[in-house]
């Protein structure tokens, strides 16, 4: 069987929602720049052979709608040739188009495949314009398949005894370990600067014109402490512990990779970066979907042929402090291993990109420490987990 | 028709006095006055009542006029003494007869009164034919806060049945602290607790009745809401053709503080506005919810302006005043305006949108996450579901346009299912008991 490789990976930094750098910038836009700035990378690269754009998102209408995966194919390569697909899995979508891609790659179905995620939670609000639930799913007591993400978080608070302090103490060290990587230049080699021109009327009701280069992370913040995070009210539950402190932020972003087969390596004379091992995907109930990469970590390590103690360096998506804390407390895992430069609390989670985004600065970061196997993973909306294994070549 | 104005002084010994210039004291037993008002063909006679001096008389009078079949109508004849009968000047020398300043008239007291009343009856005063009903609301019944109960509705049908006959228009409006706390809860939960649920559906329906009756009148109806303006008396605004209200008006359908919804029309009004506010590609969830929640959570305005913002009064229409002691004259100018703009029946409505389980899966979630996250009790869900259910007009599995009869029966279907709840008399107790909501 064929094996998919990784030979490129770029994000763009990630901005704040709904009035960060990237507020006015079109998700589409942001992806399709990515991408050509991924393909200019490799000199005389044909772009015609790409065989997909495989395009991760979690909330795809409106400025996302209408499959945006083909209009980034488009508007990314400047070509008719290369097809375009739009996939949603939530918080796993851009983690589920690597999978895609490398089973689509293992099975000889494809050669090269763009893929990875967008989002643009400053244009589309979290849930949709139009949430419409099903009347009979949620007559019969099924409400909860329809909560919003920040009461499950307060589910799973309660259910696995994570105290208020202690989340905020995780959400403080997300916020140091991103500011510090952020001072070493860490992110420097896997963040696209995108140039943002914005016509907007001054005070005077005249056209201006103001440009700005993005090209650092906009969520952390240097003015946070542990006093100021306890300080906050919980947004999502009367006396709950799930504050806007300890809970990812609300982000724009893009990020894509480019996955290859063996023969298509070859042709193109060039190193892989990474070896796509194995994904899984588990499902539990939708009330403490919080706590799905407990089930899905176990998953994808018995299908790799692997044990938690192979993995070097977890990417594990912070979607909540307590969540967060849960899994890790659930599978005994090395806390110095996870989330090594800071993770959504401190750099935001733009929902459909975050898969993608998180592999980029994995397989990043494992490359500068010299280390094998790395892991993402994240919990899902609706009660599900993911979790997928890089190797290191 | 042919009407005339009588005027009785108590402090004289009962004189009767007539607008064509006629006395007649009590001696002649009022046999001259029937002859008189025979010989004259007069159709109605329309008697100045100012409520205290000469109440015993009245009665007399209004029987013995009656058998002569003769109609009779009591008016309000507050001042009617100190204003010229001629030019309409209002200060003029107090004395048996008086002289106007400026047109120099003089003519008796008692006949100057007369004339006004009958002049006061003939442009249309129906201001009186309202007080008529509010002076029973205050004086008769004594309720507390202006609360709504059955004689008050009852006044309210006869008003309106009244004001049809004779008059131009209705002006619903009082002058005391608040304009009223809303229906009488008290004799709901009496009516509850002893499961008398045929009267308390009766009940209901009359409520919703004289609210659609106000609504569907010949005449225009305005209503002149102040102070508080709470649950059943917010549903009497919604079903006015106008509203002319204080600045200072605190207007809110807060029916679910004591566990019930609004059942006199409220619930049926926020269906049908939104219904109005839809339009073509719009996510009518979203706004619907907006006039869910004014229910669901029992908002009520801080000022007559914020009732515009919570969608109680319409923008178009309704009418805020700054000026307290101005308010009902201007309400009965504005009911005279209508008049006078050709007012007309409406028709029933039977277009109104609604959105069923489309919007009612959404209700139910958002109900569900409330209480998940401690924000409201149990109780509290079971509500909303209810109003949930009436809002979106019932778990239709498409969007459907129904009329109004169709969401009202709805309405009073929660109502009374809600009545039948031990959390909803709880509520309903603490309530009359502290005057404040009780949460459980």
């Amino acid at each position: 069987m064929n094996d998919a490789y990784i030979i490129k990976g770029y994000r763009t930094a990630v901005g704040k929602a709904p009035r960060g750098f990237f507020r006015f910038k079109r998700p589409d836009e942001l992806a399709a720049e990515t991408i050509e700035f991924m393909i200019n990378q490799i000199d005389g690269f044909d772009k015609s052979t790409i065989d997909d754009v495989i395009v991760g998102n979690a909330m795809p209408e409106a400025e996302q709608g209408l499959n945006v995966g083909r209009l980034i194919s488009l508007m990314g390569l400047k070509i008719d040739d290369v097809p375009g697909v739009t996939v949603n899995r939530y918080c796993a979508s851009g983690l589920e188009t690597i999978a895609i891609a490398a089973a689509k790659i293992k099975s000889g179905m494809a050669d090269c495949i763009i893929a990875g995620g967008v989002e643009s939670m400053s244009f589309i609000p979290m849930g949709g314009y139009k949430p419409v639930p099903g009347y009979n799913i949620v007559s019969k007591g099924n409400e909860d398949y329809y909560w919003g993400m920040g009461l499950t978080a307060e589910q799973v608070a309660k259910d696995y005894n994570i105290k208020r302090e202690d989340q905020d103490i995780f959400a403080f060290n997300s916020h140091q370990k991103a500011l510090k990587a952020i001072e070493e230049d860490r992110f420097k080699n896997q963040i696209v600067p995108i140039k943002i021109d914005e016509i907007y009327l001054d005070n005077n009701n005249k056209k201006q014109t103001r440009s700005f280069n993005c090209n650092t992370d906009e969520g952390p913040r240097k003015d946070t402490s542990i006093e100021a995070l306890n300080k906050l009210r919980p947004v999502f539950a009367n006396n709950g512990s799930v504050t806007a402190g300890n809970s990812s932020q609300m982000s724009d972003g893009a990020a894509f990779l480019m996955i290859v087969s063996e023969n298509y390596l070859k042709k193109l004379n060039i190193d892989p970066v990474a070896r796509f091992v194995n994904y899984s995907v588990a499902g539990l109930p939708p009330k403490i979907m919080g706590v799905g990469p407990v089930k899905a970590i176990p998953k994808v390590l018995e299908k790799s042929n692997l044990k938690l103690n192979d993995i070097e360096l977890i990417e594990l998506n912070e979607a909540f402090a307590s969540q967060s804390l849960a899994v890790l407390n659930e599978l005994n895992i090395n806390n110095d291993i996870v989330n090594v430069n800071g993770g959504a609390i401190a750099l935001g989670h733009p929902l459909g990109c975050t898969g993608a985004k998180l592999s980029i600065q994995l397989i990043d970061e494992m490359q500068k420490r010299n280390l094998k196997y790395g892991m993402v993973t994240m919990c899902v909306g609706t009660g599900q987990g993911a979790a997928g294994i890089f190797e290191i070549l | 028709m042919k009407y005339l104005g009588l005027d009785i002084n108590s402090r004289e010994h009962n004189h009767i006095s007539l607008s064509d210039g006629l006395f007649f004291n009590q001696e002649n037993n009022y046999e001259e006055l029937c002859e008189h008002l025979v010989q004259h063909n007069i159709d109605a006679v329309i008697i100045g009542n100012n409520g205290y001096g000469s109440k015993r008389h009245i009665p007399v009078i209004k029987k013995l006029i009656k058998r002569l079949g003769i109609q009779v109508y009591l008016i309000d004849e507050k001042s009617t003494s100190v204003i010229c009968s001629s030019c309409g000047f209002r200060k003029i020398k107090k004395g048996k007869f008086i002289k106007c300043h400026r047109c120099k008239e003089v003519i008796h007291r008692d006949t100057n009164a007369a004339i006004n009343i009958l002049k006061r009856f003939e442009k249309g005063f129906w201001g009186s034919n309202d007080d008529h009903v509010l002076r029973r609301k205050r004086r008769k019944f004594k309720s507390k806060m202006n609360s709504i109960n059955q004689n008050i509705l009852q006044g309210l049908n006869k008003g309106i049945d009244l004001a049809e006959e004779k008059y131009y228009g209705v002006v619903i409006g009082n002058e005391g602290q608040h304009f009223s706390a809303g229906a009488d809860i008290s004799m709901i939960f009496l009516m509850a607790v002893e499961q008398e649920y045929d009267e308390l559906h009766y009940a209901m329906k009359l409520f919703q009745d004289t609210m659609m009756r106000m609504r569907y009148s010949s005449i225009p109806v305005v209503a002149a809401p102040h102070g508080y303006t709470f649950g059943g008396a917010c549903e009497l605004c919604l079903h006015c053709d106008r509203v002319i209200a204080y600045a200072e008006t605190y207007v809110g359908l807060v029916e679910v503080g004591v566990g019930l919804i609004p059942g006199g029309g409220g619930t049926k009004e926020m269906t049908l506005r939104a219904s109005d506010q839809f339009r073509k590609n719009d996510v009518e969830v979203n706004l619907l919810q907006e006039y869910f929640l004014n229910i669901g959570m029992g908002k009520v305005s801080t000022s007559g302006y914020e009732g515009f913002d919570l969608n109680y009064f319409k923008k178009d229409k309704d009418q805020i005043i700054l000026n307290k002691k101005n308010q009902i004259n201007f309400a009965k100018q504005t009911a005279l305006n209508l008049h006078e703009a050709g007012y007309t029946k409406p028709i029933e409505r039977t277009d109104i949108k609604v959105l069923g389980q489309q919007a009612l899966g959404m209700f139910y979630v958002g109900a569900d996450s409330m209480l998940a996250g401690g924000y409201i009790s149990d109780h509290d869900k079971n509500i909303a579901k209810k109003i949930a259910n009436v809002i979106s007009g019932g778990n239709l599995s498409q969007q459907s346009f129904v009329s109004e009869q169709y969401l009202l029966e709805l309405e009073r279907e929660a109502f009374l299912s809600l009545c039948g709840e031990r959390k909803t008399l709880e509520r309903i107790q603490y309530m009359l008991k502290n005057g404040k909501p009780l949460r459980n």
